[in-house]
């Protein structure tokens, strides 16, 4: 029924906490496990794009 | 009358529908709408036809020209999502607000996502079908605009309060009706169609929508997908769970939904600059 959410390896820990407590709170059905991780995968790429941008700016 | 009919015309003052709504929402009824007939109305409220040539010119559309005329515009975008953004942009000035309780930019960036969302889980669907998912986005979340109207102090407590995940017996705890219900209610009062009223009743427990539940399906998980991923804010810090029933009602599969939800945010961050038009 449930699923936990994991930190990326790549994602500083800033992030990776902003993405758990997205996703982390609500029990997941096993019927929507793709549909979460399509949006898991989707946020993450979000925050890195954000971090490289940032990045490149400072 | 239900209870929270009374609830709501006991304590908000619901706004009037502008003219111009009753007359487009009379004309959405119709099958065949001219060009003409639009333009007409539009052109009653000087106002309004500032606001719509500003939309139609905005980088949203991207047209290389300059749109002058209300005629042209229709032209330009044709008579149904004319019609559509015309209703999207009298209902957001009538029911913004100034309250820091529920900062408008982020509001409707939010409402304005889940529209692209749903519009683009629905590409397979009639034009017509895609248009009203996109108004019922767009739409989804007004009763929380009748919550800050009623009393904005008292919406501020409640999200500041730790009620970050939706509640709706919560929300009917504080409120009297939670914000399904009022929008419910507005939708009813301003004519608007029986579907926009269904999708904004039920957009978190789709499972128990009497009628549309396709549409209804899109804008829940349209909804939840914009929280999760941060697109805009209307109140909810977490996000709550998708409704399996809705998704396994979309018939998606996996791949399908991510290369829509990746055209859908492509076509939001060209949203941001209709949005700043909008209001």
């Amino acid at each position: 029924m449930s699923k936990d959410v994991q930190r990326p390896a790549s994602l500083p820990a800033a992030d990776g906490e902003r993405l758990m407590r997205c996703m982390s709170m609500v029990m997941h059905h096993e019927e929507v496990q793709a549909l979460v991780e399509v949006v898991e995968r989707l946020l993450i790429e979000q925050l890195a794009a954000a971090d490289q941008s940032e990045g490149e700016l400072s | 009358m239900t209870t929270w009919d009374n609830v709501v015309t006991q304590q908000v003052d619901l706004p009037s529908a502008p003219a111009v709504v009753h007359q487009l929402t009379a004309l959405m009824a119709q099958e065949e709408v001219g060009s003409s007939e639009i333009a007409r109305i539009v052109e009653t409220d000087q106002a309004f036809t500032a606001r719509t040539l500003k939309l139609v010119n905005s980088p949203f559309y991207g047209f290389t020209r300059q749109i002058t005329s209300v005629d042209e515009a229709v032209a330009m975008l044709g008579t149904g999502t004319l019609q559509q953004l015309l209703l999207a942009t009298s209902v957001v000035s009538s029911l913004g607000t100034d309250s820091s309780a529920l900062p408008m930019d982020d509001f409707w960036m939010h409402c304005f996502s889940v529209g692209v969302i749903a519009k683009h889980l629905l590409e397979n669907q009639s034009t017509e079908t895609q248009n009203e998912a996109f108004m019922c986005g767009v739409l989804h979340d007004i009763g929380r605009l009748l919550f800050v109207k009623m009393d904005a102090d008292r919406y501020a407590r409640f999200y500041d309060g730790g009620s970050s995940v939706i509640d709706l017996a919560k929300e009917t705890q504080w409120f009297g009706a939670n914000h399904q219900e009022m929008g419910q209610v507005l939708a009813q009062k301003w004519n608007f169609p029986a579907s926009f009223a269904t999708a904004i009743a039920y957009h978190h427990n789709p499972e128990d929508a009497p009628q549309s539940p396709k549409l209804v399906a899109a804008i829940h998980i349209a909804d939840i997908s914009c929280h999760a991923l941060h697109l805009g804010r209307s109140g909810n810090e977490y996000v709550s769970s998708f409704s399996p029933p809705a998704w396994k009602n979309l018939a998606l599969t996996s791949q399908t939904f991510e290369a829509r939800l990746r055209r859908s945010l492509v076509e939001i961050g060209e949203t941001e600059s209709m949005i700043r038009n909008i209001r």
